[in-house]
């Protein structure tokens, strides 16, 4: 059984390291792939200053659906069989990781999604992305019959068949809540489950609110598209 | 009159139009900046309006097909039609182009990554009997 740590990281030079001798310690048997979307900062050097773990060097920033599915690809090409993926600004604890990998293997589900909201008294965000995160939820529970609290945590594992299905028509840019989309109407066995989080302990957030606010449309207006024509890979 | 001396002149303005169009296309395909394929797409699309604005009769006759009542504003949304389309097509081309990049740099990082492996396997092989 491989398995693959895909961690996607755009100017993360704060967190990146800490955040591989964690899941070094963690997941023992897990090769580590980090994808460098074309950081502006330190996090390439870095990268290149750690024995023993692989990375892309990507040529341009793509975005966080890009360096997924470049993610996806070299997982694909390389022959594992499951795949963790945690982001590089820290917030997805390696020690949850594990519990994701037991679930997708033990428990013959295709994807497991690691919720904040499934722990009680959680709250990680602004209001706007509350507000937003609410909306997905039920969202998902009024076209897929089935709610996800947390449609935009990107700390997730997938079974290797899961990932040869999403690859194939991929969302460039905020991919999470279409991706639980397709694999539910894929007819792939999606669960949610709880997980602790961290704050961000350096640098700064990609999305802003008025990105908050072009997400939730832009995903909405996507699934809406993608329900419409009966979006299946 | 008031009517004809309109029409005049748009057919007049719209000449002109296309003659500065087409100027401008020769120059831009002369200084390798557009491709063929793309001037001729505006070409058909300011031919198409030239035709109409300088045979009148067929001017009057999409207007009153369309019931619009001044030929003139048929004219300019046979115009805003035709830059529709080309926007509508040209979203298309850069769609396909970025779906198209995306490939490219994912192809890149990971033949970049193999070459790395690659390059550090050599290094260490080429190490080893030093070591010894």
């Amino acid at each position: 059984m491989r398995l693959l740590a895909l961690v996607p990281a755009y100017n993360e030079e704060g967190n990146i390291e800490k955040l591989i001798d964690g899941i070094r310690a963690e997941l023992p048997g897990a090769d580590i792939l980090v994808v460098n979307d074309c950081s502006t900062d330190g996090t390439g050097s870095i990268l290149s200053s750690i024995g023993g773990i692989r990375f892309l060097d990507m040529p341009f920033n793509m975005g966080i659906g890009g360096a997924i599915l470049s993610g996806f690809t070299y997982f694909l090409e390389n022959g594992y069989d499951t795949l963790v993926r945690l982001d590089g600004d820290g917030q997805h604890p390696p020690s949850e990781a594990a519990k994701l990998v037991s679930v997708v293997r033990e428990e013959g589900v295709d994807a497991v999604v690691g919720s904040r909201y499934l722990v009680s008294g959680a709250a990680y965000s602004s209001r706007t992305r509350m507000l937003g995160i609410k909306l997905l939820s039920h969202l998902s529970f009024v076209i897929l019959g089935k709610r996800f609290t947390d449609n935009t945590s990107g700390f997730r594992a997938y079974r290797r068949r899961a990932v040869d299905y999403v690859v194939k028509d991929y969302p460039s840019d905020y991919p999470e809540p279409e991706e639980i989309y397709l694999l539910t109407r894929g007819g792939f066995k999606v669960k949610e489950v709880p997980v602790t989080m961290r704050s961000r302990e350096a640098g700064v957030s990609s999305i802003g609110t008025l990105n908050t606010i072009y997400y939730l449309v832009k995903v909405l207006l996507t699934i809406f598209i993608k329900y419409m024509i009966g979006g299946k890979n | 009159m008031n009517h004809i001396y309109y029409l005049t002149r748009v057919q007049f303005f719209s000449v002109l139009g296309a003659a500065l169009l087409l100027a401008t296309l020769i120059w831009l395909i002369r200084r390798k900046k557009l491709l063929v394929e793309y001037a001729i797409l505006w070409l058909a699309i300011f031919g198409i309006f030239t035709g109409i604005a300088v045979f009148g009769g067929l001017l009057d006759r999409i207007s009153s097909f369309f019931g619009i009542l001044y030929p003139p504003a048929a004219l300019f949304i046979v115009l805003i039609a035709g830059v529709f389309l080309l926007l509508l097509y040209f979203s298309v081309v850069i769609s396909e182009l970025k779906r198209k990049l995306n490939d490219l740099a994912v192809h890149n990082a990971l033949l970049d990554e193999r070459l790395r492996s690659i390059e550090g396997e050599k290094g260490r092989d080429a190490a080893a009997p030093a070591a010894d």
